[in-house]
């Protein structure tokens, strides 16, 4: 099994048992943590081998040009962009399905995601500029925002899969545990509060085995997001003693 | 059904039961692939133009992110062109134009959803002649334009094999408008010694009866492009 600690340029690949499957990953991405929450609920055996995202080895290049996480391996078989590993996932693990079997339906839910990418983009902004440089970005976000409750409220149910977790909850969680985390140690430019049916949906969440199992250590987050602020990611926090 | 693009105080034309109404606009790439999709598919629709400057509030109600393509079918609403192309795959799968094998459709899925990489340079090209970074930039389109060709080298005369799939139509939008781009920069040309099975795949794509129907000249392009750039996007050029 391959350690934790990333893999960088100059390193050697670790060695890929014939069927198993593996997923390339980075701890605390949240594009990788889609893929680590639909392996965890499905209960798909895999591995993990960790990337040095600044500094990626030539092997991983190879296996996927654009050098991103996550990454899927298995026998000859690579897949990448999370959207697509974890519909794949779905697909070639079909217990406990995820995605909605009616066409429409899943259209509905891609054109929510598409609609999240925006959100990601825009919060992503927000984080790195003071808001008073980028209302638009604010306001964006806030209507984004509005989209979600209307779209969550619509589905009558706590989850956006109605009364269970599905795809599109697994697809949306990483960026809203990491605004959990930014809450309680930065005054936000808006509050969850303000959108109730997220807020629920942002407490019943973490009662999914799933997302206990692939959470976030807040503190070892936050020790990385200042590292990735300051020009250095360190990829390789280390593991506090409660974790 | 009028050609002309509908903006902000114009009235929606009343959609019939039954039919399948297509929002678009003549010069956009990505409504482009979903024009593509519906005519490859021989499935009947009808188009409404959009004014993307003043959008109609009609539109809007439609799609809150206000970009087209948009599908209308009585209740149904789908919008984004990767999503409006693989919902027509799945209601009407004859053609089919996604594998139906798992690992095949998600290996053209990320054909084309990382096709952006591209399509952003299509953007940077003309920005990058301004400020003397072209040398880098085609650096980095033809990096990017390699993928596709070595994996067309795998595939066959299209990315489809011996006859065109989704991935096929979702890249071509932007091969039609590279003409607009070599004109500021002329190194953005396909070069079939560089590029041999993409410049092939150019030649047999414009033999394509749904490509035909959507194409627009070199000219009417540039044409679309200057007044976008200008402020004043001419979204009716052409028509009588």
């Amino acid at each position: 099994m391959p350690t934790q600690q990333s893999f960088a340029t100059g390193s050697a690949c670790p060695e890929l048992e014939a069927g198993t499957l593996r997923v390339y990953s980075m701890r605390f991405c949240p594009y990788a943590q889609r893929a680590l929450l639909v392996l965890t609920y499905k209960n798909i055996p895999h591995e993990v081998v960790n990337i040095n995202l600044k500094n990626k080895p030539e092997w991983f290049l190879q296996k996927n040009p654009l050098g991103r996480v996550p990454t899927l391996e298995k026998d000859d078989r690579i897949v990448y962009e999370s959207a697509i590993c974890c519909d794949y996932l779905d697909q070639v693990y079909p217990d406990n399905k995820l995605t909605p079997d009616d066409p429409y339906r899943q259209a509905r839910d891609k054109m929510t995601v598409e609609v999240f990418s925006q959100f990601v983009s825009d919060f992503q902004k927000m984080m790195s500029s003071p808001p008073q440089e980028k209302p638009e970005s604010l306001q964006k976000i806030k209507n984004n925002l509005c989209e979600f409750e209307s779209s969550l409220t619509a589905r009558q149910g706590a989850y956006f899969g109605g009364n269970a977790v599905q795809m599109l909850d697994f697809l949306l969680w990483p960026w809203f545990e990491r605004i959990l985390i930014f809450a309680k140690v930065v005054p936000l430019t808006f509050s969850l509060e303000d959108y109730p049916a997220l807020c629920e949906w942002t407490k019943k969440m973490p009662e999914c085995p799933a997302v206990q199992k692939c959470r976030l250590d807040p503190q070892q987050f936050l020790e990385f997001y200042k590292s990735t602020k300051a020009g250095a990611p360190d990829y390789d926090v280390p593991k506090t003693s409660q974790s | 059904m009028s050609e002309k693009a509908l903006g902000r105080g114009s009235q929606c034309p009343p959609l019939a039961p039954g039919t399948l109404r297509l929002y678009s606009m003549r010069f956009c790439p990505y409504a482009q692939r979903t024009r593509l999709a519906l005519l490859h598919k021989n499935i009947e629709f009808e188009t409404v133009n959009i004014n993307l400057k003043q959008k109609p509030d009609w539109f809007r109600a439609r799609n809150p992110i206000g970009l087209v393509p948009v599908l209308e079918f009585d209740d149904k609403i789908v919008y984004e062109s990767n999503v409006c192309n693989e919902y027509l795959d799945n209601i009407y799968p004859t053609p089919k134009l996604i594998p139906t094998d798992f690992y095949r459709a998600s290996r053209d899925k990320m054909l084309w959803e990382t096709f952006g990489k591209v399509t952003e340079l299509f953007y940077e090209i003309p920005k990058s002649v301004a400020d003397g970074s072209l040398d880098k930039c085609i650096r980095r389109y033809e990096r990017q334009l390699r993928r596709y060709e070595s994996e067309l080298s795998n595939r066959g005369e299209y990315f489809g094999g011996s006859s065109p799939c989704m991935v096929d139509f979702m890249i071509w939008p932007w091969f039609e408008r590279i003409p607009v781009l070599t004109i500021i920069a002329p190194e953005a040309e396909i070069d079939p010694n560089k590029f041999p099975h993409l410049s092939s795949w150019m030649k047999l794509m414009m033999e394509l009866p749904a490509v035909r129907e959507t194409y627009e000249e070199p000219t009417s392009h540039v044409h679309f492009f200057s007044s976008l750039r200008a402020g004043n996007p001419d979204y009716d050029y052409g028509l009588k």
